[in-house]
């Protein structure tokens, strides 16, 4: 919430600004109020992938060593609704505060500045929170993952902080290994298409660098973002939340309960 | 009809480790059985292959003429369970516990009061409104057991109900417990405690290294615990000529062994009326009367001697 406030003021500072507009995201001057939600969703987007994971990392170690998990299998459900059902509770929780946060910050900033958003945009804006929640989905499917491995709370947190510091250097190093591949150095347009292919999925192993919320925002599906089209990084995304979720499933329901 | 059957189980864990070894038994409806172990002897494996928790290595198990293995959900409502610690939710209330479960198993229409009637039944009346983080351990059991009483089940199966409680929390429990049977409720109880097992079961199996002996009734149970060992001690303030020969008189005393102020004498149903009787009636004054060794004495005795052999 904060982060996203901080990204809103720097974006409506922007817009007193000339600023020239950027491919893929919004125009700062035909979508003042989208441009300042994308800075918003730029600076909110880490967080999101913390918060995700921070809510799920423990969801079934925590029952498994409270012993609820007992409780819970003694009744008449099933194991795929105590699992999908957190799955969804937790969305709810991320989710429903990135929605929440979002939709007051863009009509507060309307109201605010006095710039009424097309109806183009508003849609753009739905576009872009879809894209961020199956986002949020995938760390919360990672952290049901982790979760599934574990056995105690503690190892279940040390395992959250190892893959999301994983992520990071992936992306890192996928950039770092491209990037020497072709002999360039690192410049505002990266030219992810160019490099090969090692360097590519260490990048796209990372949901954060299928994130096209921002692009959704601008309304601009023709641009390339890390390499791949709009269509290809959205489905990557999705595959980025079955990756973990299935085997996570899998692993919960062959586990004992206690 | 049985309310569970037991047939050739075995479960293997990985490293090869046999926790049960090809067990069979079956608990008749309405019965209080007892499965008596030490630690590590594989009670909470047969408990947890019950609960379809974990799934047996070999064998099957029918519970009210279902198999586990591919008809559990028929028979899950039927079957409650109370955990040796049973789990709640720390931040909510007693009452918010209950209720979750209670919604969980489908309890719609009068939850509200069947949780009522469960906290009074637990004896925790006064106690719906108090956090779990400050229930004490026989508190969480008793709620254990009203949480797990929630589905009106004809199955209760109890795993160490009177581990870590001080007496009188092991004496409300068990007796909530006995209460539970009286109402026709089949109980199964895994416990490494022979009190327990004598106070509440009417048939008791032995389990030892992953193997069950065949079942028995309790009462045959305790007398091949006791043996001919049994002895009554009496530890008397005052010792006389008068008093050893009004304690020889008593009908059945075989023999007496007396040492200082201590007299111990050969055991018979109903001997310890008549030794405190004559002994009052000689002038003595009797401080302590206790039948020697112990269930809880012999038992260890018969468990270290098998060890022995």
């Amino acid at each position: 919430m904060l982060l996203a406030l901080i990204g809103a003021y720097y974006g409506n500072t922007d817009l007193t600004r000339s600023i020239s507009p950027t491919s893929g995201a919004p125009n700062p001057t035909t979508q003042p109020i989208n441009y300042v939600i994308s800075v918003a969703f730029s600076y909110s987007q880490v967080l999101l992938s913390i918060l995700a994971l921070a809510l799920s990392y423990d969801a079934l170690t925590h029952e498994r060593s409270e012993r609820t998990l007992v409780q819970l299998l003694m009744r008449p459900i099933r194991r795929s609704t105590i699992f999908f059902g957190k799955f969804v509770a937790y969305l709810a929780a991320a989710g429903g505060l990135f929605v929440a946060t979002t939709l007051v910050l863009y009509v507060g900033l309307s109201l605010i500045t006095r710039k009424f958003p097309s109806s183009g945009d508003i849609d753009y804006l739905f576009l872009s929170m879809g894209v961020m929640l199956v986002y949020v989905m995938s760390f919360i499917a990672i952290g049901l993952l982790i979760s599934s491995l574990t056995r105690t709370s503690l190892d279940s947190l040390l395992g959250a902080v190892f893959v999301w510091i994983l992520l990071l250097i992936f992306t890192y190093a996928g950039l770092a290994l491209g990037l020497s591949a072709i002999h360039m150095s690192a410049t505002a347009e990266i030219p992810y298409t160019a490099f090969p292919g090692y360097a590519k999925t260490l990048i796209w192993i990372n949901p954060g660098s299928h994130n096209v919320a921002i692009q959704s925002l601008a309304g601009d599906f023709s641009k390339l973002t890390s390499g791949l089209s709009y269509a290809a990084n959205v489905i990557l995304l999705v595959v980025s939340i079955a990756v973990p979720l299935l085997p996570a499933y899998y692993f919960f329901k062959r586990s004992d309960a206690v | 009809m049985n309310a569970i059957e037991v047939l050739e189980l075995t479960k293997r864990y990985k490293k090869g480790v046999v926790a049960v070894d090809n067990v069979s038994f079956t608990v008749d409806q309405g019965a209080a059985f007892g499965l008596l172990g030490p630690l590590g002897s594989g009670k909470s494996s047969v408990i947890h292959m019950l609960l379809n928790f974990t799934k047996p290595t070999a064998g099957s198990i029918r519970i009210f003429d279902r198999d586990i293995a591919t008809q559990f959900h028929e028979v899950q409502s039927k079957i409650g369970y109370v955990p040796e610690r049973p789990g709640f939710y720390g931040n909510f209330s007693a009452e918010k516990n209950l209720r979750i479960f209670a919604n969980l198993s489908g309890i719609r229409e009068e939850r509200d009061e069947r949780i009522s009637k469960l906290f009074i039944l637990a004896g925790l009346e006064g106690k719906e409104t108090d956090r779990m983080d400050a229930y004490s351990l026989g508190d969480r059991k008793r709620l254990g057991i009203a949480a797990a009483m929630l589905n009106e089940p004809e199955l209760l199966i109890l795993d160490e109900p009177s581990a870590g409680l001080d007496p009188q929390g092991r004496r409300d429990v068990m007796a909530l417990i006995h209460e539970l049977n009286v109402h026709d409720v089949t109980l199964f109880l895994a416990t490494n405690n022979v009190v327990s097992i004598a106070e509440i079961c009417d048939v008791v199996a032995t389990m030892k290294s992953g193997r069950v002996a065949t079942p028995i009734t309790t009462k045959s149970f305790i007398e091949d615990v006791r043996g001919r060992s049994l002895q009554l001690e009496a530890d008397l303030a005052n010792m006389n000529e008068r008093v050893l020969q009004a304690i020889k008189s008593v009908k059945g005393v075989q023999s007496i062994q007396c040492e200082r102020l201590k007299i111990s004498i050969d055991y018979r149903p109903g001997i310890n009326e008549d030794v405190n009787y004559v002994i009052t009636r000689a002038g003595g004054r009797l401080r302590s009367l206790r039948e020697a060794p112990s269930l809880e004495e012999a038992y260890v005795r018969m468990m270290g001697e098998e060890d022995g052999e």
